[in-house]
């Protein structure tokens, strides 16, 4: 299956998932959640993307995050315990695992070698196939960002 | 390499995750422990992306790439929403959002 690292990688993955739920700071709930993102990013330094993990550790476990400690410090802590639905979530998340696990066992993902593909390759694919589709996607952000301004403009007018 | 594992045991930590998440999105009231539910469920779906890739080709690599921008897009505009919410309503629970009318 896996190295101890990998399961100690998994233990701290899972334990700061729970934590950020779970802890009844806000503070310490966003702590948890760098601590699971930069985990993350280790798993993909371990698969051998560079590239990938310096991204999640940049955009991510960074940028996402300020955003969030902002979000935290505008609106304060409104923490409400869970009323009666916990159970559900429990037992409907356990299934989700026991039967995605079931089926990846069972379905014929093959466990070929993992490669090293060179970063210089990385650029040369991302340039070559998706260069255009780069360009869409801009063009779909900017559009989005320009509604969302639209609709806070409109309400400052309504008010 | 440090970290030695096979496709499952990697599936297996996606998987986990993506639990933890469909946890956090069903019962947690706070609005942002939702968005880091939702940020957990991304996480899943980029690292199933990102092993397949590891197997295979760039191309998943690259598409995990295009994830990580949307996610943070994402993130931007539902705190933008929530932050709106707060100043016009004085607390954001979710379920006493029913709609986005102006």
């Amino acid at each position: 299956m896996g190295n101890v690292y990998f399961w100690i990688i998994y233990a701290v993955v899972i334990g700061s998932a729970i934590i950020a739920l779970e802890a009844t700071s806000l503070l310490w709930a966003a702590v948890s959640f760098v601590v699971l993102l930069s985990e993350i990013a280790l798993v993909y330094f371990g698969l051998n993307m560079p590239v990938l993990g310096g991204v999640q550790l940049a955009i991510y476990a960074g940028g996402v995050t300020i955003l969030v400690l902002f979000a935290i410090m505008m609106i304060g802590e409104s923490y409400k315990k869970p009323e009666g639905k916990a159970v559900k979530a429990i037992v409907l998340s356990l299934l989700l695992l026991i039967i995605g696990t079931f089926f990846s066992f069972l379905s014929a993902i093959d466990t070929l070698p993992f490669k090293t593909f060179s970063t210089e390759l990385l650029g040369t694919v991302f340039v070559e196939k998706y260069s255009f589709f780069t360009i869409v996607l801009g063009f779909i952000v900017s559009a989005l960002l320009y509604m969302a301004n639209a609709i806070i403009t409109k309400k400052r007018e309504a008010k | 390499m440090l970290l030695e594992a096979d496709v499952h045991a990697y599936l297996f930590l996606s998987f986990s995750l993506l639990a933890v998440g469909v946890y956090g999105l069903l019962s947690r009231r706070s609005v942002i422990r939702m968005l880091f539910a939702v940020e957990m469920i991304i996480n899943a779906a980029n690292l199933n992306l990102a092993i397949f890739s590891a197997q295979r080709n760039v191309d998943g690599e690259i598409f995990a790439f295009f994830t990580i921008g949307l996610a943070a897009l994402e993130a931007a505009v539902g705190l933008a929403i929530v932050i709106v919410f707060y100043k016009r309503f004085g607390e954001v629970i979710p379920s006493k959002i029913r709609n986005l009318r102006w």
